[in-house]
């Protein structure tokens, strides 16, 4: 016991002392429910519908978007009133400076942004992208919109990779609402 | 030679004892290996590579030979996140007076690490024209300066203490400076005599973001530094007066800050002051002034500063050849510009070379145009005053590299004009 005394004491000493940032760090700003909550409001009915791209959807969206997709199938989010499609919605993740952004794209039948909330962020800087100060660019653009840095979407300084990966998430998510959800082309 | 039952139990006598020592040590504690289970694998050959994960190493705790550099500390060694980047550019300029030249104008190192949540450490190292010094040397060289060094404290995001080699906050362009960030190739005229970018001194201060709604900002700095000397000239304004690092020419502290509104994002105005003894005795102040701006509205973007400087006058002293000579403060000077930046790229060359010909999926161009004015002795009613207009384009294949063209028609004193064009190559990394 005694030859694990020192050991023990520096345990408790290194419990004492602030704790070292560790590698992996993240910042929950909505839960799932929260971000379904904030695109569709309480009154409408959401259910989840998984879709996987053909092989010539997966081509003409790559090549829409000039990258490849990350996901095999894509789970939309579905909120109706009624029978009626009112919105549509993505939870996605893109790639910032290092991790990725997790967040939501809400989606207009007529390929309009409804609104983007982000729900969690992993890196230490450029989460300004979370606030409507950055966020609110989005609502209104169209499936068609550049959604590049200095033509119609101003980055937050300091963060240009974070909007950089939020503009390409909402660009992904109006054209795989397009293709997958209303069966359009590109 | 030991039979072989002997080296065995040499060998296991051996793990044992080095065992029995590492569960003596702190680091057993962080490696999270238990002493006992260490001891117990002494006693199998099978064990033993399991045994002693004495992998981390904390700085000030011991260094372990076993680190990336043996028992030399390695920038692994020590705890935190850590990233290096930086920038780097080449320009090529044809004057009209038939000068004809490449300049390796920057590369720059920047290093920054969260030592932990709260601290954050950030240096950038320049070596400008090619870092080569001579000195005592009558060849003309390069420079090799420190112009950041700094450790920060986050209280909270209003409040961040700083100290170290701090940039000063007074416009827009000393603290946003880097090639790549920049559209144009060259800075405008004020920021080489008014506000002598990149202008760093040693201090101590603050910084902070008060977010009074979610799309509103204000951010300020504030710092108390080492000032500016007396080497101001109606012919270099402030360029001269930057002080050494490592001391001062008076007893007195220079003061400097900067507020800055955004009301929302892609408009911000700010105001910024600098007041500091210039002179041996501490007694002559000099106070400047500036105002800045920026506006964005989708592709468009208009930037621009302006400063105001004021001293008591006075003189100092130059040696010109082996004469020692006073040489005259103005007593007030200035200048300012405006920048317009618009970007575009057009469908017709989204396949091209300039595209995804070569795999750039979204390349731009900006098209700039700037036009500044610089006076650094208003007494002198015109005869120190140059002006600029600046017209060019850059292509950036991806945000932080940039080809930049540009021609650059200057008014100089007496009637003077001159015209050069001048292109670079910006890479930030």
């Amino acid at each position: 016991m005694r030859t694990r005394l020192p050991a023990l004491l520096t345990i408790l000493l290194l419990g004492t002392m602030p704790a070292f940032a560790a590698d992996t760090y993240e910042q929950v700003y909505l839960s799932e429910p929260e971000a379904v909550r904030t695109i569709f409001g309480g009154d409408l009915k959401v259910d989840k519908q998984t879709v996987t791209p053909t092989a010539a959807q997966r081509t003409m969206m790559e090549r829409y978007l000039g990258r490849r997709l990350p996901d095999k199938d894509v789970t939309f989010l579905v909120g109706r009133r009624g029978h009626a499609v009112e919105c549509y919605g993505l939870i996605l993740d893109e790639i910032g400076k290092h991790d990725p952004i997790t967040f939501i794209v809400g989606v207009q039948p007529d390929l309009r942004v409804k609104d983007v909330a982000v729900m969690v962020f992993r890196e230490r800087r450029g989460d300004g992208v979370k606030r409507r100060r950055f966020l609110a660019q989005f609502p209104g653009k169209r499936q068609g919109d550049p959604m590049m840095l200095s033509q119609d979407i101003m980055p937050i300084s300091g963060s240009t990779m974070s909007s950089v990966a939020v503009s390409a998430g909402v660009k992904r998510a109006l054209a795989l609402t397009a293709v997958l959800m209303l069966g359009r082309t590109l | 030679m030991p039979k072989r039952k002997e080296v065995q139990t040499m060998k296991r006598s051996t793990i044992a004892l080095m065992a029995t020592l590492l569960s003596l040590s702190p680091l057993t504690a962080l490696a999270g290996t238990p002493g006992s289970d260490a001891q117990a694998a002494a006693g199998s050959d099978a064990q033993v590579a399991a045994a002693p994960q004495v992998g981390v190493t904390t700085v000030g705790m011991g260094k372990d030979s076993r680190g990336p550099g043996g028992r030399n500390i390695t920038a692994f060694d020590r705890p935190g996140q850590r990233g290096v980047g930086g920038y780097f550019a080449q320009e090529f300029t044809a004057n009209s007076d038939g000068k004809m030249f490449f300049d390796q104008r920057q590369m720059v190192l920047q290093v920054s690490s969260y030592l932990h949540e709260n601290l954050f450490f950030n240096t950038e190292i320049e070596y400008e024209h090619g870092g080569k010094v001579e000195m005592g040397s009558t060849e003309q060289g390069g420079e090799i300066s420190l112009e950041q060094a700094w450790g920060e404290y986050t209280v909270n995001d209003a409040l961040n203490l700083r100290a170290g080699i701090l940039l000063i906050p007074v416009g827009r362009l000393n603290v946003l400076h880097d090639a790549d960030f920049r559209e144009a190739t060259t800075r405008p005229l004020m920021t080489r005599s008014i506000i002598p970018t990149t202008w760093y001194e040693p201090g101590v201060g603050a910084r902070g973001t008060i977010m009074p709604s979610d799309t509103m900002e204000i951010n300020y700095e504030a710092y108390v530094t080492q000032g500016l000397t007396d080497k101001i000239e109606a012919e270099e304004g402030l360029h001269e007066a930057k002080p050494f690092a490592g001391g001062d020419n008076n007893a007195s502290k220079a003061v400097s800050g900067r507020v800055a509104f955004s009301p929302w994002l892609g408009t911000e105005i700010g105001l910024s002051g600098y007041g500091s003894a210039y002179d041996a005795s501490g007694s002559s102040w000099l106070g400047m002034g500036a105002l800045d701006f920026a506006w964005r509205m989708g592709a468009f973007e208009l930037v621009g500063e302006g400063s105001l400087v004021s001293t008591k006058g006075g003189t100092f002293k130059e040696t010109k050849g082996d004469k020692e000579v006073d040489v005259n403060i103005p007593t007030n000077f200035g200048g300012y510009y405006l920048e317009g930046h618009y970007s575009f790229f057009p469908e017709f060359l989204r396949e091209s070379f300039l595209g995804k010909g070569l795999g750039f999926a979204d390349p731009r161009f900006t098209a700039f145009a700037r036009w500044g004015q610089a006076d650094t002795d208003f007494a002198s009613k015109g005869a120190t005053l140059q002006s600029e207009t600046v017209l060019g384009m850059n292509y950036r294949p991806v945000p932080n590299t940039a080809l930049k063209v540009e021609w650059q028609h200057k008014f100089l004193p007496s009637n003077k004009a001159t015209d050069a064009f001048i292109s670079s190559l910006a890479m930030g990394f």
